[in-house]
């Protein structure tokens, strides 16, 4: 195997192409992450189940999704919405199924993951359709709160003059605003986020 | 959840990735990733927090490199795999990993072992050749010695290494334009097309291996390579080497190819009368490795006209 600080470029065509020992490697690297968003969507019964069964599918995908992955882009949030989309399929080939599952090679047959083939600009995009789902459960006033402030760049001046706050309440009222958008975006991309306390 | 759960700092970074203004696509530099590493760390306050906010707002690549900060850091900060699923997931993709073919060989590496053998064959052959030449000089029904010239060229010379070609469509052609996606960050800018002249191998990149190159040829032995592919014969591997090197990783037992794209034919000249001057010029060609993973889209793409049973190694066709 090539010395430890290959790129994730590098160490990802080692994968595809059978290098032996790169996969150990990819394992070491990535491992914790992809437990770590496993464990973020999954139920904590099934973590194990589903941690398992995606490498599993990857191999047996003869990685497929790592060839797919856009040298260039970062493999970290790439892996995430790899992970994620694993998930759903988990949960949606367990949920069609009229009889209970005892492994993830029962529902191998059921388990297609949608191709991957994702660009930074997706993976922002994908992070702001979250945001926007997040901010439109927000009550109308952290809404125009959140807006005033990171879409239309108005100053903290404006703001508190439209709003009629006081330099400290409006400190206030953008700093809850922006807890109360971060709290939903956590139930829609929990991988990005601390477990609750 | 409460502030506890994001931390100020943390949200800010996040927030700031969010509303992401894709204003600039530019690779971050060592000291803007320093920067952006410390925002997502929650460790910047005051001006520099501002700047750095800033920076993640603008730069597609700053609010994507929080993104994976984030991700690194509820992965480290979270449990690691049971040992037991690790050894389980090890142990089986081991066992996969010995049941799969051995591994190619890097382009490069098989190259120069191509050439190397290439030199040795040749020089026993012109020792062997020469010898009986001196000895028993050949003659052809006309008496004339056969001219050497004449036996390299001949494809049907089974002495002589020779590669397929075929000639071939593209069903997209907007998979010829390299995404500039796939560019890196550590190389603002960077294209395999940046030189006419130069020819850049597979693997010579840190990260991505090239998967194209730009080359130059007369329009004259672009003719006679595109009328043999249409006949579907074979050319001297030494005639194509300018087109794609390393010709000896093709293996004959393979039958590996190359293909012409049929819109070269644009390019060629028109046929003159034989009083009128023939005129040549310069194609600018751009040759696609088949082999490597990029091209999978472009293979599925591509229909060979040949009815032969072919493995494509390399697809040339126009600089766009």
């Amino acid at each position: 195997m090539p010395n430890d600080d290959i790129s994730d470029a590098e160490l990802v065509d080692l994968v595809v192409r059978g290098y032996p020992g790169a996969f150990r490697r990819f394992y070491q690297r990535h491992s914790r992450l992809i437990y770590g968003c496993v464990r973020k969507r999954a139920n904590a019964a099934d973590v194990d189940d589903v941690f398992q069964a995606f490498f599993e599918r990857l191999a047996a995908k003869d990685y497929r999704p790592l060839r797919l992955w856009q040298r260039g882009t970062s493999l970290p949030v790439y892996l995430a919405k790899v992970v994620r989309n694993f998930v759903v399929d988990f949960y949606r080939a367990k949920k069609s199924r009229e009889q209970a599952i005892g492994g993830a090679a029962e529902i191998e047959a059921l388990l297609d993951p949608e191709d991957e083939t994702l660009t930074l600009k997706s993976h922002l995009s994908e992070l702001r359709r979250l945001g926007i789902r997040a901010w439109a459960a927000l009550d109308k006033r952290d809404r125009a709160i959140v807006c005033d402030r990171f879409h239309r760049d108005r100053t903290n001046d404006e703001m508190a003059a439209r709003f009629q706050l006081t330099p400290g309440a409006l400190r206030t009222a953008l700093s809850r605003a922006q807890a109360r958008l971060l709290a939903g975006l956590k139930t829609l991309a929990p991988e990005f986020f601390a477990d609750s306390v | 959840m409460t502030s506890r759960d994001t931390g100020p700092a943390d949200g800010a970074s996040l927030m700031a990735a969010l509303f992401n203004r894709r204003r600039q696509w530019l690779p971050l530099s060592a000291d803007e990733i320093r920067i952006v590493d410390e925002f997502a760390a929650g460790r910047l306050a005051g001006e520099a927090a501002a700047a750095a906010e800033r920076l993640v707002r603008d730069n597609a690549f700053a609010a994507e490199r929080v993104m994976e900060r984030h991700l690194l850091q509820q992965a480290e900060s979270g449990p690691a795999p049971p040992r037991a699923v690790t050894e389980r997931i090890l142990w089986e993709a081991e066992r996969a990993t010995a049941r799969r073919p051995p591994i190619k060989r890097p382009f490069a590496a098989a190259w120069l072992s191509w050439r190397f053998a290439g030199v040795a064959a040749v020089a026993v052959a012109v020792m062997v050749l020469g010898g009986q030449l001196l000895l028993h000089p050949a003659r052809s029904p006309s008496g004339i010695g056969r001219d050497a010239q004449q036996a390299n060229n001949n494809p049907t010379d089974p002495a002589v290494p020779s590669v397929q070609v075929a000639m071939a469509t593209i069903a997209n052609r907007d998979l010829l334009s390299e995404p500039s996606d796939t560019r890196l960050r550590s190389e603002p800018g960077r294209s395999s097309a940046g030189n006419a002249n130069l020819r850049r191998e597979p693997g010579t990149s840190g990260n991505v291996a090239p998967w194209f190159y730009d080359i130059e040829v007369s329009s004259d032995v672009l003719a006679s390579w595109m009328a043999r592919a249409r006949s579907g014969s074979s050319i001297p591997t030494a005639e194509l080497e300018r087109l794609v090197g390393g010709v000896g990783t093709f293996s004959a037992s393979q039958n590996m190819a190359i293909l012409f794209d049929e819109a070269l034919q644009t390019r060629l000249p028109q046929p003159t009368p034989p009083e009128v001057p023939k005129q040549t010029s310069v194609v600018q060609l751009r040759v696609y490795d088949l082999r490597q993973q990029p091209a999978d889209d472009l293979l599925k793409a591509i229909t060979i006209k040949t009815p032969q049973k072919l493995a494509p190694g390399y697809f040339a066709t126009l600089r766009p």
